[in-house]
């Protein structure tokens, strides 16, 4: 009966209704897709990370992270059957892949630039980096290809790269020993960050292994996982079968900068989306009380016919609470509209600035995102409610009946 | 016993510093089954004694009220709201309907609130809207009806429950002459058929004429609270100056 009399209240006001239904739509609509953007931005960056430099989780020889800026490659690691069997095997794994990664000099033959150079292995790198090639221009490295290479952005402008034109590649050895190979570019990768698109280099295992003697060598394995939710269970569980021969480390020990970076995104998230609440819930507070003013006579004949104090205030807090199912319903089915769509036309592409490649953002609705903003603004609104609805349980029926 | 008993009610309005007394020590007592009227000039307390009987206002501390036998003094709002909802009628001078609901809703209202069975609640609906003529009209908004029709709403509504006596605060007041003559008779033929206890305020000497027992009031206080009279005598009282 109470919900029945609260729903024609709702229907009752139309005008009022809408607005305070259009503020709750507006809230929910905003919050949500402004939650999409960003943990789309977020997981995106994070899915770049992992899926195609990164990696989830990385396997090196114990002692590399302490020692890796001055001897990276004494802490390597023997290829080793027994050993890619075991990683493998660990419950959650996907995929490995084995790298060396290492500094050198890039030159054109007339200019040089210190590099940071990830050699990985063709054959197996879609394994566990399957986005490896996302923002390569050019062809991808194939098992055959014993010096093809692939520069950064800023890399190859600042190296006056062109098809054809030979680079060669300088570094130090395993042994100390400095070496140098030429090598051939196949592209270019364009959505690097600036930062790493002035340095970052690829080229095939093999190629690496010969320059710099760590034939049968790799500095880590790269670890693709299946569930992302599991990555401190299994990078617990790689420890546990490795031993402490070896570091584990996740995308998060790797890259704490991101790790904070998506915190405080959610953090900041969360407080506009409080803002946006906090707006709407001042309309929904604002045309109850109006309501409740307006209809004082009608409170009082409701009283008189026998309505309980809280049944009086249960009905003004379930008209509140059928306004912000309304709007938040719409509002939610308005963002999951939008988001859906643009996941289906394959996100944005966001330009990291003038000449400096790409960023490819896929909006991103968390399971849980959705649940928590319409039951907060649901909830919210039968507090925001709390006060004319005690304002009109407090009636006493003489005044309320005896009001104009 | 009395259905309404009064013993020294008094009641006191406080108005920014200054207390205004609207009752001055009230004995009053209505047998079940009176159709009586409360007259008198405006300010006479007529309003503040029915919305005192009516559990709407409370009576100063030191006085008696009883609902059949019942002491009332010292409920708290949750008690005065279900005896007003199980013992108590109102029918209010300007209808009081609940707008978002129809005439069935609106009737049935007050036995919703109290939960009451939904099998016997229709048919009773059924029979009270046939009895004050409002069949054709049960799926109406109140918005849709005539003035008449509204107040005959209100007074299905107070009958509903079955209660053990019903108010009227004014009923005629905006009601044309002939509607309220038809709405007056329906209340006489209620009260003679279903033996309903009336207690009305009023100017309207139409009532009057109808009543078997006039209470005039003035000043606060009862000043002929027992004798049966007609609607003549006390007209030429120049009480009512309406």
């Amino acid at each position: 009966m109470l919900l029945r009399l609260a729903m024609r209240n709702v229907f009752r006001a139309r005008a009022r209704s809408a607005i305070t239904v259009g503020a709750l739509f507006f809230g929910v609509a905003m919050s949500l897709l402004l939650s999409a953007l960003v943990m789309g931005v977020g997981e995106s960056l994070v899915a770049e990370t992992i899926e195609s430099r990164v990696g989830a989780i990385q396997v090196h020889r114990a002692g590399y992270f302490e020692k890796r800026d001055r001897q990276p490659l004494v802490f390597n690691i023997a290829r080793d059957a027994e050993l890619e069997k075991k990683l493998r095997a660990t419950p959650n794994v996907k995929g490995i892949t084995p790298r060396i990664t290492f500094s050198g000099l890039l030159t054109n033959g007339s200019r040089g630039a210190i590099s940071v150079i990830t050699a990985i292995e063709p054959e197996s790198v879609d394994a566990a980096l399957p986005r490896v090639n996302m923002y390569l221009d050019g062809t991808p490295l194939l098992p055959t290809d014993r010096n093809g290479a692939h520069v950064g952005l800023e890399l190859s402008r600042a190296l006056d790269l062109k098809p054809g034109v030979p680079l060669m590649l300088q570094a130090q050895g395993l042994g100390g020993r400095d070496n140098a190979l030429d090598l051939e570019p196949r592209g270019v990768l364009s959505g690097q960050n600036p930062l790493e698109g002035k340095r970052a280099v690829t080229v095939p295992l093999a190629f690496a292994q010969s320059l710099l003697g760590m034939e049968g060598k790799v500095t880590e394995y790269v670890v693709a996982i299946k569930d992302v939710e599991q990555l401190d269970a299994t990078s617990a569980a790689l420890k546990a079968t490795l031993g402490s021969e070896y570091e584990v480390q996740t995308w998060e020990e790797l890259r704490p900068s991101l790790r904070d970076m998506r915190l405080f995104q959610r953090v900041i998230l969360g407080g506009v989306s409080l803002v946006f609440l906090i707006i709407a819930l001042f309309g929904v507070a604002n045309t109850l009380l109006m309501s409740v003013l307006e209809r004082t006579k009608e409170i009082g004949t409701l009283l008189a016919v026998g309505m309980t104090r809280s049944m009086v205030a249960r009905l003004f807090m379930l008209e509140a609470f059928l306004q912000a199912v309304i709007g938040a319903s719409a509002g939610l089915a308005v963002a999951l509209l939008v988001v859906t769509l643009a996941r289906n036309g394959g996100g944005f592409t966001v330009s990291m600035g003038a000449g400096q490649g790409f960023f490819k953002v896929m909006p991103t609705l968390l399971p849980a995102v959705p649940f928590i903003v319409v039951i907060s603004t649901c909830l919210g609104s039968v507090l925001a409610a709390l006060s004319p609805a005690l304002r009109a349980a407090r009636m006493r029926p003489v005044e309320a009946l005896s009001s104009v | 016993m009395a259905l309404i008993s009064l013993k020294g009610i008094k009641k006191t309005y406080r108005l920014g510093q200054t207390d205004v007394p609207a009752l001055l020590g009230v004995d009053l007592e209505i047998e079940a089954g009176e159709f009586t009227v409360v007259m008198g000039p405006s300010g006479s307390g007529k309003t503040t004694l029915l919305n005192i009987i009516g559990l709407l206002d409370r009576a100063d501390p030191g006085g008696s009220f009883k609902l059949d036998g019942e002491e009332l003094a010292g409920r708290d709002f949750n008690e005065m709201a279900s005896l007003r909802n199980r013992k108590i009628g109102f029918i209010f001078q300007s209808f009081n309907l609940i707008p978002v609901l129809n005439v069935r809703e609106n009737i049935e209202f007050p036995c919703l609130l109290r939960k009451e069975d939904r099998a016997g609640l229709d048919r009773r609906v059924e029979l009270l809207a046939e009895e004050v003529g409002l069949t054709k009209v049960l799926h109406h908004r109140p918005d849709e009806l005539s003035g008449g029709q509204r107040q005959r709403v209100a007074i299905a509504r107070a009958l509903v429950t079955q209660p053990e006596i019903v108010l009227a605060d004014e009923p005629t007041a905006n009601l044309d002459s002939a509607t309220s003559e038809q709405i007056l008779q329906l209340m006489e033929r209620l009260n003679a058929s279903r033996g309903v206890t009336f207690l009305f305020s009023t100017h309207d000497p139409r009532i009057m004429k109808r009543a078997k027992r006039v209470v005039l009031m003035a000043d606060g206080k009862l000043v002929d609270g027992t004798a049966a009279a007609h609607a003549e005598t006390h007209a030429s009282s120049g009480l009512d100056h309406s």
